[in-house]
């Protein structure tokens, strides 16, 4: 008996000041459980952003060029190179798959690789605002994100489809031994797309309408399913693969962009150059969205300097000089402008819309496979530099110049085409002149900047 | 060295080592212990000690902007005073532009090559707290039955808890690149980083000894052990273990070898341990977060938190499981004593990718316990103490050890390069080198000139039909040529003289790597290991009459490794400038016995054309090293007394002064491990071997004495 008081001071040394002490966890990092995270609107914000530079991704960043426009799309009919052109490709997905999250694509498919790592991403965001953060927020936050992730899951599909065809179709995160969600089977492209659909009709009538500037919101969303949905029922309808589906998309098409156009809140008032060779599109009116460019915040790109005049190009062909119209509005073939069957560099840039002059370089440049240069993403300020060191705006990856996302201008010949297509092809409403006014002629009747009214452009006849 | 003919440094590490401004990493260490023991009874007694330490580590960047003549750029024209072109002969004499040979002379531009702001144009300082408190108790009672029969239990338990905090900055674009300061650097913005971890342990203990007689030893081991790394309901393990010992030396039928053996022992033991040395947060999905590349309406990039990992929710500690057995011999009172153990020690459930996750998953395979590893060893060790009646002492201790570690489960890989079930770690798959090529190897065409041919099915297999080849001619004894079109890397590298001959080891009608997979390797074979194998030291001493002398030899009995850049691989990019002495060997048509195939620009690969991995050019890295010679001399204890000193030794020392190594002469410290410097535990100078810090030969003369 003499021992138990020692016995309880060992006991307690032993069994005391440890309760909590193997209860550590990261001390620096988000923690993607209960507590850890998704605690507040502020949270949501933060995980959408890192969606962003992946699907808006404008001019990408220092040397990446891929989505970037004419640049990255090298894989095109418009334009010729005098190398070999690469193979179209037919590999298996798995040779060609990636897990990893970045803008990265392949050329040839003018999309994603066989990548589920957006898939999953989107569809975590879904389930965590759902199962974690809904009771911290409003209902109106909860919709407005719950269509932004949709809108990402839908925005991901599209593209995979449009590479792929069928795909997989996942709506939720799964986990590794999930052997039947794993081995999937593709799923048609039909079914994909009628998620996609369904997510995009819940983006359409959920996401906010202004969730503050450079922020996604319900214009943004719209003219970018605007895009998608045009291509899809395009697709369907074309390849005949659903006739019902085809009209369904298009559709929602044309409404989508009609959300955009009859807000009234952007017009054609900037030319053309402006559009794509500004520092600055804020405050554009015909831009919705725009990728900001600023060299002291180390977010640049070298789009602009592929448009130098000085650094090699895969030109323009014969194609696309040819589609574009005269500046009377006909195509050359009927078009009464004296010189519109001259394809002389000097001529086409007096004779074509001006479109083409704000995009060509008037001469032809020995940098360009074709000798006619594109310079739409420089601007005018890079015709001094031709043979000698550009400032290093137009050159290296430090170009600064801001990317239009989605523009008016897209959104109306969406909105026209898809109209079109419903006429013709489903029975619609016809085309009116009116709709032609507000969007094909609406473009045309774009100001000319400064030095493309200088050279005296003939008043376009509509 | 390193200098060119106008007395100026060219380009190279010795250049840029010798250039560079120092940095430092000063390390304060502070411990703090308090420590009791309580005997509470004769035969029962309780030890406690608690330890705080407070490490704090700085480490200092003071970078610069290297200047030098630049081997990396091309050479300039060299003109006289007069702005006339010089001219040389191929011995380097300045000749006159007619002369017979006479070409024009070339300087490498001097040039600050180090772009401003680009490393190492900076100034970096990094600090580092490690706070950890170690808390041991335990309480051992001693139980003697009678003579023979003796227990002894004791139960306690460890407890560890660590901090580490750290932080950087780093500041580019120095204006002063004499005197680097913050206040001198002008790059922005500051680059600042800084994080900390926490991690603890628990752990009880209870253990039985028992020895009978002092001839038979029992002991058994239980832990109970927590770590903070893993989920809470797997934070607890048991881990047993037990070992026993027999002195046969006490045993009575010894008693015939009693006057020449002391001790004669044998050991066994078996037991089981948690590892859980992997981050501690592999059973959680964390968060990344950052500035995305988006700039908001602001003008800031926006903040952004990126994706969570797939995780395997119950990951668990790596068990090791060892065993051993051993023997202690001691004779002649203990002046000759020897030691040998075998081991085995198996990882159990160690941590490795997740297989079999396709890309629909949409993030890499999640870690978990799929994997095992096996290491079967040896030690030895022989201590030898003698003093003569002479006064004269001498002594000798040796160890020699081996081990090797196997991969019993990984994945299903079976590729020969990746971590295949079975493979032995650091094993090196090459090919086996013949020897090189000869002008009388080739078929040669009217005018004695090489044929580049167009392969067809006659003389290759399917696969490599119409890749180009020199014509190799017929064997004298009718042999087909064999081709080795699937090592051509290069669009313009032919196999032709000077070349290396690679063994057709499966003595197809090519030289090639089949698929690469243990099925079909075609013509690799394993050529060697680069695990260090045979370890041994020894030292030999003798003292005296105050005069000690010893020498302390270290070294490895068997290494190998395939070298990366330039200074183990001939050609390895010509752009690099300098090379190695010993690659001048190399084959030429008036140096057809060379050891170096011909010349040939790998660009930047070390495993291209001639240069595949192979075995005649694979590092032996192998060596014996002096550590240590001391001389020394104990001043006497009489001529001391009158400065109050209680001893005093003079002593003269050299470090690292002789190695023997089978590195032919090639500028590389055999105990240099790729990647690793001082400063660096991986990817210092992107792998390249051999261009770490070596180990310093050093002298130094030195008193010692005590008060």
């Amino acid at each position: 008996m003499k021992h138990i008081f020692k016995i309880v001071i060992i006991a307690a040394i032993f069994f005391s000041c440890n309760k909590n002490l193997l209860d550590r966890p990261p001390l620096t990092s988000y923690v993607d459980n209960q507590t850890g995270y998704w605690r507040n609107e502020d949270d949501i914000r933060m995980f959408a952003n890192g969606f962003y530079t992946n699907y808006f991704v404008g001019y990408n960043q220092a040397w990446g060029t891929d989505y970037a426009p004419v640049t990255g799309y090298t894989f095109q009919d418009d334009i010729t190179g005098t190398n070999v052109q690469s193979n179209f490709e037919s590999t298996i997905p798995s040779s060609r798959g990636s897990n990893s999250e970045s803008a990265a694509w392949m050329a040839q498919y003018a999309g994603p690789t066989w990548n589920f790592a957006w898939v999953r991403k989107a569809n975590l965001f879904l389930n965590r605002i759902d199962s974690v953060a809904k009771p911290k927020i409003s209902d109106d936050a909860y919709k407005h994100w719950m269509a932004v992730a949709r809108f990402f899951r839908g925005f991901e599909y599209s593209r995979l489809v449009s590479v792929f065809g069928d795909v997989p179709y996942y709506d939720r995160v799964f986990k590794e031994t999930e052997l039947d969600a794993l081995y999937k089977d593709r799923d048609a492209r039909t079914l994909v797309m009628d998620k996609v659909y369904e997510d995009f009709q819940y983006v359409l009538a959920n996401m906010r309408l202004n969730d503050g500037a450079q922020y996604l919101n319900r214009y943004i969303a719209a003219g970018i399913i605007s895009r998608l949905m045009l291509f899809e029922g395009t697709f369907e309808y074309y390849n005949n693969i659903d006739q019902t589906r085809a009209q369904k998309y298009l559709q929602m098409a044309a409404d989508a962009a009609q959300l955009v156009i009859t807000s009234n809140k952007w017009n054609f008032g900037s030319d053309f150059k402006s559009l794509f060779a500004s520092e600055n599109l804020a405050g554009n009116p015909e831009v919705l969205m725009y990728r900001a460019y600023d060299a002291t915040q180390q977010v640049t790109h070298a789009v602009g300097s592929y448009s130098n005049g000085n650094e090699s190009q895969t030109g323009a062909n014969l194609v696309l000089i040819k589609s574009f119209i005269v500046n009377d509005g006909n195509v050359w073939q009927n078009s009464m402008v004296p010189n519109a069957n001259s394809f002389s560099i000097g001529d086409l840039v007096k004779t074509r819309d001006p479109r083409f002059e704000a995009t060509f370089i008037d001469r032809p440049i020995g940098a360009s496979s074709s000798l006619l240069y594109s310079f739409k993403h420089a601007s005018r300020d890079v015709l001094n530099f031709i043979g000698i060191t550009p400032p290093i705006i137009w050159g290296s990856n430090t170009n600064t110049n801001d990317a239009p996302i989605i523009r008016l201008g897209e959104v109306v010949l969406n909105w026209i085409e898809a109209k079109a297509e419903l006429a013709e092809r489903f029975g619609g409403t016809a085309i009116s002149q009116g709709d032609i006014d507000k969007s094909i002629n609406a473009i045309r009747k774009r100001p000319l900047d400064g030095t493309a009214a200088q050279r005296a452009f003939k008043k376009r006849q509509i | 060295m390193g200098n060119d003919q106008n007395g100026d440094a060219i380009r190279s590490p010795w250049s840029e080592a010798m250039a560079a401004n120092t940095a430092n990493i000063v390390q304060n260490y502070l411990n703090t212990s308090v420590g009791a023991t309580l005997n509470f009874t004769q035969n029962w007694k309780f030890d406690i000690d608690y330890t705080f330490s407070n490490q704090e580590e700085m480490w200092k960047r003071p970078g610069t902007r290297y200047t030098a003549r630049n081997s990396w750029s091309g050479p300039v024209a060299k003109a006289d005073s007069n702005g006339q072109p010089v001219y040389v002969d191929s011995t380097g004499n300045v000749v006159s532009s007619s002369a017979q040979g006479a070409m024009r002379a070339f300087n490498l531009s001097l040039d600050t090559y180090t772009g401003l702001g680009s490393n190492p144009d900076h100034i970096f300082r990094q600090v580092t707290n490690y706070y950890s408190t170690t808390l041991n108790a335990f309480t051992t009672y001693n139980l003697d039955l009678n003579n023979d029969n003796h227990f002894k239990f004791i139960l306690g338990l460890n407890r560890v808890a660590a901090t580490t905090e750290w932080q950087s900055q780093q500041q580019n674009q120095l204006t002063d690149i004499n005197n680097p300061q913050f206040n001198f650097a002008v790059g922005t913005p500051p680059i600042i980083f800084g994080n900390k971890f926490w991690e603890s342990q628990l752990g009880y203990f209870g253990r039985i000894n028992y020895a009978f007689a002092n001839k038979y030893l029992l002991e058994g081991n239980l832990r109970y052990d927590g770590s903070s790394k893993f989920p809470s309901r797997l934070w607890w393990r048991w881990y047993p273990s037990v070992s026993a010992g027999w002195v046969i030396s006490q045993e009575k039928f010894m008693d015939w070898s009693k006057n020449f053996l002391d001790v004669f022992k044998l050991r066994a033991s078996w037991g089981s341990i948690g590892d859980q040395t992997v981050p501690n947060t592999l059973y959680m999905p964390l968060m990344s977060s950052g500035l995305s590349g988006w700039i908001g309406a602001s003008g800031n990039k926006v903040p952004f938190v990126g994706t969570p990992p797939a995780t395997v929710a119950d990951i668990t500690w790596q068990d090791i499981e060892s065993k051993n057995i051993g023997v202690d011999l001691g004779f002649f009172n203990n002046q000759f004593n020897v030691t040998f153990d075998l081991y085995q020690r198996n990882t159990k459930n160690m941590i490795v990718p997740m297989e079999g996750i396709p890309l629909a998953f949409g993030v890499s395979a999640p870690p978990g316990n799929f994997g095992s590893l096996r290491t079967n060893g040896w030690e030895f060790t022989l201590d030898y103490n003698h003093r003569f009646e002479s006064g004269l002492g001498i002594n000798f201790r040796g160890n020699l050890s081996n081990a090797i570690t196997t991969i019993s489960q990984y994945g299903s890989s079976s590729l020969v390069n990746s971590n295949y079930n079975g493979k032995t770690f650091g094993e090196i798959w090459g090919y086996r080198t013949d020897r090189l090529y000869q002008m009388s190897d080739f078929d040669l065409d009217a005018n004695g000139k090489l044929q580049l041919i167009t392969l067809t099915a006659n003389e290759v297999p399917a696969k490599y039909v119409g890749q180009k080849s020199i014509q190799i001619k017929t064997g004298a004894n009718g042999e087909s040529p064999v081709y080795q079109t699937f090592l051509q890397n290069s669009a313009n590298f032919f196999f032709g003289p000077g070349d290396v001959k690679f063994k057709n080891l499966n003595a197809d009608s090519v030289i090639d790597a089949g698929a690469s997979s243990l099925a079909s390797h075609g013509d690799l074979e394993k050529i060697g290991n680069s695990t260090p194998r045979y370890e041994y030291g020894f030292r030999i001493g003798a003292d005296y009459k105050g005069i000690d002398f010893s020498l302390f030899f270290q070294g490895v009995g068997s290494r190998q490794i395939w070298g990366d850049g330039f200074l183990a691989i001939p050609g390895y990019n010509s752009a690099d400038g300098a090379m190695p002495e010993s690659f001048a060997d190399y084959w030429r048509p008036d140096n057809t016995g060379a050891f170096y195939p011909a010349a040939y620009n790998n660009l930047a690969s070390n495993a291209a054309n001639n240069m595949q991995v192979q075995d005649r050019y694979l590092l032996n890295m192998a060596y014996l090293r002096l550590k240590n010679m001391t001389l020394g001399y104990s001043i006497p204890q009489q001529a001391l007394k009158k400065i109050g000193s209680s001893s005093a030794r003079i002593y003269f020392s050299l470090e690292n002064f002789i190695t023997w190594d089978h590195l032919r002469g090639l500028p590389i410290d055999p105990e240099y491990i790729n990647g690793y410097s001082m400063f660096n535990s991986s990817n210092y100078n992107l792998g390249r071997t051999g261009m770490g810090i070596p180990a310093f030969k050093s002298v130094s003369v030195g008193l010692q004495i005590n008060f």
